[in-house]
């Protein structure tokens, strides 16, 4: 119950869930580039990443859980803070890890007081996407160690 | 100590007064404790068990007490010199007394063991105010202006949520679904204007109240709400399903329930669920009042 993996590329599927609205189709490009296994999954809005989070949580097996989540973040509005808060005050969630990505740099403090495990300035371009997704890829499944299976405990 | 001018006594007597000031002293009554109903100590003993005396503040304690006789020095051996202390008859009357003073402090003054904490969420800003204003006096209570916002205050402090169904955005049932899935420990009660519907079966609420909701009633459900925080999670469900299916009875004919395959489910999850007598008999009367215990047909 306690052991934690190290989740590398040659570890099975990696699972990342997007909310947001990216200009590109992360999928594709991630695809074009990488050979690994990495599912993308994107979520629109905040309520829809909230419903999407109970689905993981009730059917685990169903609705694999997010190795990694990519949280677009709009300080303005209280969306993306509000799926920061739900995710890191969770009894069940709170170790899954949340990169923040705000357009503005307004909120950095905010995330990292929120629990937010990083946060970075909201590409622009295609290229600059790439160039993220593939920094992610390298330091968040190649070099982090995070855990898995222990956030089901009751589930095994 | 006290005068003869019996005709107008002070409202505070000498005699109180003499009293306080023995036991203001920070020693004397921890002495006295120390004391109680033994049989007697030593000088060293004292000295061990008040963590923190001087031997020379314990000495002039010690002093000061005989004098007041409230506790007795015994040489037990001259030499070497060994005394003991034991409380004499007045001693032990005045254990008694800071006995009941420790006793009160602890019911009025200790810090509670932990926070109560409520969270209001509601759409309509008057009743989310009048909920938080009559729950504030004895929680600490969060409000939220919608779901988004009860998401935000949400923690594991939290013991019990007071949920308006409807609310524009993540609707209270969605925040319902958020609380059970990531398995807070939190008990729920749902109020709504809206009338008794099927769509409850598949609600995770503990308890169900329709506006408009007044005062006592909401107190009371809140407060028998965190006792059954202590109750065992079966005990908890068992009640829940309970409160849920008695108000659908209440509301729709038996035939109508019977032909539901969801209602079907949550009664056999309760027949599965019956607690024993001893646990009932655990359960607050308050609750018991509420909960239609018993076998429906």
């Amino acid at each position: 119950m306690t052991a934690s993996a190290t989740r590398t590329v040659d570890c099975g599927e990696v699972a990342v869930l997007f909310v947001g609205t990216p200009p590109i189709d992360l999928q594709q490009t991630y695809d074009d580039v990488y050979s690994d296994s990495v599912d993308i999954e994107v979520v629109t809005d905040g309520r829809a990443a909230i419903r999407r989070l109970i689905a993981i949580s009730e059917s685990p097996t169903e609705y694999p859980r997010p190795d990694l989540v990519l949280l677009q973040c709009d300080f303005e509005l209280p969306d993306g803070m509000t799926v920061l808060h739900a995710i890191k005050s969770s009894p069940l969630l709170d170790t899954m890890p949340v990169i923040v990505l705000d357009p503005h740099e307004t909120g950095v403090e905010r995330t990292y007081e929120a629990g937010g495990n990083a946060h970075v300035r909201t590409p622009q371009t295609a290229e600059e996407y790439v160039d993220l997704i593939g920094s992610i890829r390298e330091f968040w499944f190649e070099w982090a160690q995070y855990p898995t299976e222990s956030l089901y405990p009751d589930k095994s | 100590m006290s005068d003869s001018h019996l005709h107008e006594a002070p409202l505070v007597p000498e005699s109180l007064l003499d009293s306080v000031s023995l036991l203001s002293k920070k020693w004397h009554p921890a002495i006295i404790r120390c004391l109680s109903g033994d049989e007697g100590l030593g000088f060293s003993d004292l000295e061990r068990r008040l963590n923190g005396v001087s031997a020379k503040v314990l000495t002039d304690a010690l002093t000061e007490l005989q004098e007041y006789e409230i506790i007795e020095r015994t040489e037990i051996s001259q030499s070497p010199l060994r005394v003991n202390y034991t409380l004499t008859e007045r001693g032990e009357e005045l254990d008694d007394v800071i006995e009941s003073l420790a006793d009160w402090g602890e019911t009025h003054l200790a810090e509670p063991e932990t926070e109560q904490v409520v969270l209001v969420a509601d759409d309509n800003k008057r009743v989310n105010t009048m909920h938080t204003a009559w729950l504030e006096d004895e929680y600490t209570v969060r409000t939220a202006k919608d779901g988004e916002e009860t998401l935000r205050s949400l923690d594991t402090d939290v013991g019990v949520v007071v949920l308006d169904r409807r609310m524009p955005g993540l609707s209270g049932g969605e925040v319902l679904d958020w609380i059970r899935s990531q398995r807070y420990d939190i008990r729920v009660v749902v109020v709504t204007s809206e009338d008794v519907d099927l769509d409850i079966l598949g609600m995770g609420f503990d308890e169900y109240l329709t506006k408009p909701v007044r005062k006592a009633e909401l107190r009371a459900v809140v407060a028998d709400l965190f006792d059954r925080r202590a109750y065992s999670a079966q005990l908890q469900e068992y009640l829940a399903l309970q409160s849920k299916l008695g108000l659908l009875r209440a509301e729709y004919p038996d035939d109508t329930l019977a032909s539901h395959e969801l209602y079907q489910r949550l009664q056999d999850r309760l027949d599965e669920l019956e607690p024993t007598d001893e646990e009932i008999d655990a359960v607050d009367a308050e609750t018991l009042k509420r909960v239609p215990l018993g076998s429906p047909q």
